[in-house]
């Protein structure tokens, strides 16, 4: 882990969400986001993932004030409504390849199966339609598909909510090896604080769109 | 502003915006009334051209528009050139005659059709007619009339078009309304059997939805026996879709006819319209196209405000 | 559903073989057979015994105005005889369904006009549904001042009465133009005018489909406009598309129907139904030629099997 941290946040603002919000996240750490509805949290996140302008502040990750894309993923907390119900397991993991345009067919489809395996998905099931599978199996192929890129910051907004309890603790424990074998940087928005005790490795607390607290897991 | 103020608002603004559309669209037509007269060799273009003049032709879109729209509001809706005469004399009656007809044969649906589709909802999967109704509901309305026909040819019993017969004005007044419903008759069954079906089915497909209601469900784990349930808790609860429905009924009725009144020859708005526009006559058809949109529009208004007020929810919003 | 489906597509087929089915040409005339009752097909001759299929010569009785049979002029009917698939050999006449005032064979009347009749109302629904398709989307994924103009607009069309303002459009455009061009204005005014439900059902789904979080996640990853579109909301709009045809095109059949019926479609001798029915009431003829309605029939048959594919479609819609 280098000194100098991934993510470096000053004075971010936006009106009705988050009040000069300053923070650093260390690379590879996971960041808890707790606090009551309204507190910012989500709003601080899409600022992050790129889906909403802050007002004023700054945002650095890697030291860089604009960065591609893909470097931050976000995993939503829906499984079913985040994924196109009619496209297949392998064109799901391989859209942003497309979009990209990177690689071709056959490159694609092996990145494909490869993401599938190491997040414990059965490859053969590559062609199957989103529906066909189960929640839990929904948010890993979500998952998959953030990875696709190789991306370096991964938020999950609520992402293991809506699943059933065996299921969430299968899909932390998969979080936690990615997280070791890629290097990956987690910020988590969770209401789950026994999720939180297990995973995160500091927690930081928001209230009224400002942080309140933060302390080591 | 008020709901009511809103809603009232808009509409006009419809009609102000489909006036000035058909208006445009009419002088964007190729040729006009006196194109037929130009056509006639017996006319000498000039003559022709001076008629134009002299009935304000060629004056300006916003003038012309401007005059026909004061012409309106006086209740004469501009000039006939067919009939030379305001437009307005001309349609009240044909008006007064659609709307006996159409008023008539839509509660006469409207009666029928709220038993039928109750009957057909409490009789969900067993044999409740729908396919006839389906059936029925396949016969456009101009085949009924046809059908309408030749039943009064065959049988006799009623007369062939018209609204009253020959030597009404010396009927005494018993007479004269026993002459308006035999003519009547045929016309109103027509158009009545034309919107039973759709009328039927939306009764049916809201007493159904309600009678899945949760409420209605427990009403009936209650024990409430069938009819009761039916007619004091679901049907109240049906009404509200049927309600937009009936303001929509009232919307169509100066426009649902034409077709059965050309065809069993009612002297209503429908023959007029086809022969002003067969002869371009502009002023009928802009008089009769405004008539049947404003009752359309002010249908749809009386839907909305029906339901306003039935249901609290868009008030609260 | 699947006996409706069926049935469409063997009328369609039949109207596709039309001068093949038909035994005469639209604009065919007898004029010794004016008014002719359904020729009848007889299998066994006077005297009992068997045939190949034939009819008898008729004469018309000038008096009543009725036909009879002349049982010494017996004309088997050929297949394939002369271009088409069934015929006799003039001066002998088979009328499947009769003939009508100017002699003229309505069987291949109703054949030809299904074409006109059927053909309007399947490619003014597509050119209806086409233009819904292009609007709707367009409104429903720009949103903003497009979206507002174009439901304002449709507005304003929607609250005029559909059947007036059908007439209004095509009185006021050119009423004696040549076959092909009153086809085509016939079409381009159908469904020119019945965009505006289609369009709003469409916008209903595209504006749905693209707040949907597969579309925010695509655009993370920065996907264009035309690739939203085509690999994510489109598709959604399929089965709004399907079910839209399957009731506009029934409506747009029985609009033009209804508009030749009044005069204002094709014109004479092509046959569309409308007119051939128009044709009927002008004597009062169908009462005593009642084989004159039958275009009123067919008509009545396509739309009750449109009926029944419609309601399937949207049940399999609605419970899926």
């Amino acid at each position: 882990m280098s000194a100098e941290p991934l993510l470096r946040i000053r004075g971010l603002t936006k009106t009705y969400g988050i009040r000069d919000v300053s923070m650093d996240v260390a690379a590879g750490a996971t960041l808890a986001l707790i606090g009551p509805s309204g507190a910012g949290k989500s709003t601080l996140a899409r600022c992050l993932a790129g889906f909403e302008r802050a007002d004023a502040g700054e945002i650095l990750l890697d030291r860089r004030s604009e960065w591609p894309r893909h470097e931050v993923q976000m995993i939503l907390q829906q499984p079913a409504a985040s994924l196109n119900p009619r496209f297949t397991a392998e064109e799901i993991i391989a859209e942003p390849l497309v979009i990209q345009r990177q690689g071709n067919a056959a490159s694609r489809a092996k990145r494909a199966r490869e993401l599938m395996a190491s997040l414990g998905l059965d490859p053969k099931a590559a062609g199957a339609p989103a529906r066909a599978f189960s929640g839990g199996e929904r948010q890993r192929l979500a998952i998959a598909r953030a990875l696709t890129l190789e991306p370096k910051l991964l938020i999950l907004d609520e992402s293991l909510a809506s699943l059933d309890l065996s299921v969430q603790a299968q899909i932390a424990n998969l979080l936690l090896d990615l997280q070791e074998q890629r290097g990956l940087t987690y910020i988590l928005i969770s209401h789950d604080l026994s999720l939180v005790g297990r995973i995160a490795s500091e927690i930081v607390v928001m209230n009224n769109g400002s942080i309140v607290e933060r302390r080591p897991a | 502003m008020s709901y009511l103020g809103r809603r009232l608002l808009h509409s006009v603004f419809i009609l102000l915006g489909v006036s000035v559309l058909s208006f445009l669209f009419a002088d964007l037509a190729p040729g006009d009334f006196y194109s037929a007269l130009r056509a006639d060799p017996r006319m000498s273009p000039q003559a022709v051209e001076a008629m134009r003049q002299r009935a304000g032709a060629n004056k300006s879109f916003p003038a012309r528009y401007g005059d026909w729209a004061v012409s309106s509001l006086h209740g004469d809706f501009g000039y006939s050139l067919a009939f030379n005469a305001p437009v307005g004399p001309l349609l009240w009656p044909r008006l007064g005659a659609t709307l006996l007809l159409t008023s008539t044969a839509t509660l006469l649906a409207w009666l029928a059709a709220v038993p039928l589709g109750v009957w057909q909802a409490s009789r969900r999967n067993r044999w409740s007619g729908r396919a006839v109704l389906t059936f029925l509901l396949a016969i456009p309305d101009l085949l009924l009339a046809l059908g309408a026909l030749v039943l009064a040819v065959e049988s006799g019993l009623f007369p062939l078009g018209g609204m009253v017969s020959r030597g009404f004005a010396e009927m005494s007044s018993a007479a004269q309304v026993r002459d308006v419903l035999r003519h009547m008759a045929l016309p109103v069954s027509v158009l009545a059997l034309g919107m039973l079906p759709v009328l039927a089915r939306h009764v049916r497909a809201a007493m159904v939805e309600a009678m899945d209601a949760p409420f209605a469900l427990s009403a009936r784990a209650n024990g409430i026996p069938q009819a009761r349930l039916l007619l004091r808790h679901v049907l109240p609860a049906a009404m509200h879709p049927l309600i937009a429905l009936f303001g929509l009924s009232l919307g169509t009725l100066l426009s649902a006819s034409l077709l059965v009144e050309v065809v069993m020859g009612w002297p209503g708005l429908g023959p007029l319209f086809l022969e002003a526009v067969t002869a371009r006559d502009f002023g009928v058809v802009l008089a009769v196209v405004m008539l049947s949109t404003t009752l359309l529009v002010f249908g749809n208004l009386v839907a909305d405000l029906l339901l306003y007020r039935a249901d609290p929810r868009i008030r609260a919003k | 559903m699947k006996l409706g489906l069926a049935f469409l597509i063997a009328i369609h087929a039949a109207v596709f073989l039309a001068p093949w089915l038909a035994p005469y040409d639209y604009a065919e005339q007898h004029r010794d057979f004016a008014f002719a009752p359904p020729s009848r097909i007889h299998i066994f001759d006077e005297r009992g015994s068997v045939h190949r299929p034939f009819v008898y010569g008729v004469v018309q009785d000038l008096g009543s105005g009725s036909y009879r049979e002349q049982r010494g002029a017996a004309y088997p009917i050929r297949i394939f005889a002369g271009g088409s698939l069934v015929g006799v050999d003039s001066p002998g006449a088979l009328f499947l369904l009769g003939s009508d005032g100017f002699g003229r064979d309505v069987f291949s009347r109703l054949l030809y006009g299904a074409r006109i009749s059927l053909l309007t109302g399947l490619i003014a629904a597509m050119l209806s549904a086409g233009i819904g398709l292009l609007l709707g989307t367009l409104a429903g994924y720009f949103r903003g001042w497009v979206d507002q103009s174009l439901m304002r607009g449709g507005e304003l069309m929607m609250a005029l009465p559909w059947l007036y303002l059908l007439l209004a459009v095509r009185a006021l455009l050119p009423l004696h133009v040549s076959t092909l061009r009153t086809f085509v204005l016939m079409i381009v005014i159908i469904g020119g005018i019945g965009w505006v439900r289609p369009a709003r059902l469409i916008r209903a789904v595209v504006l749905s489909a693209r707040e949907s979080d597969f579309v925010l996640a695509a655009r993370g990853f920065g996907a264009s406009h035309f690739y939203l579109l085509r690999r994510h909301i489109l598709p959604f709009t399929t089965g709004v598309v399907v079910t839209q045809a399957t009731v506009l095109i029934p409506q747009y059949i029985l609009a033009e129907v209804s508009l030749s019926f009044l005069g204002l479609g094709v014109g004479e001798p092509v046959p569309s139904w409308g007119n051939m029915l128009s044709e009927g009431m002008q004597y009062h003829a169908m009462v005593s030629h009642p084989w004159l309605l039958v275009p009123g029939f067919a008509t009545v048959a396509i739309l009750l099997a449109y009926l029944k594919v419609g309601d399937a479609l949207t049940e399999r819609t609605v419970t899926y």
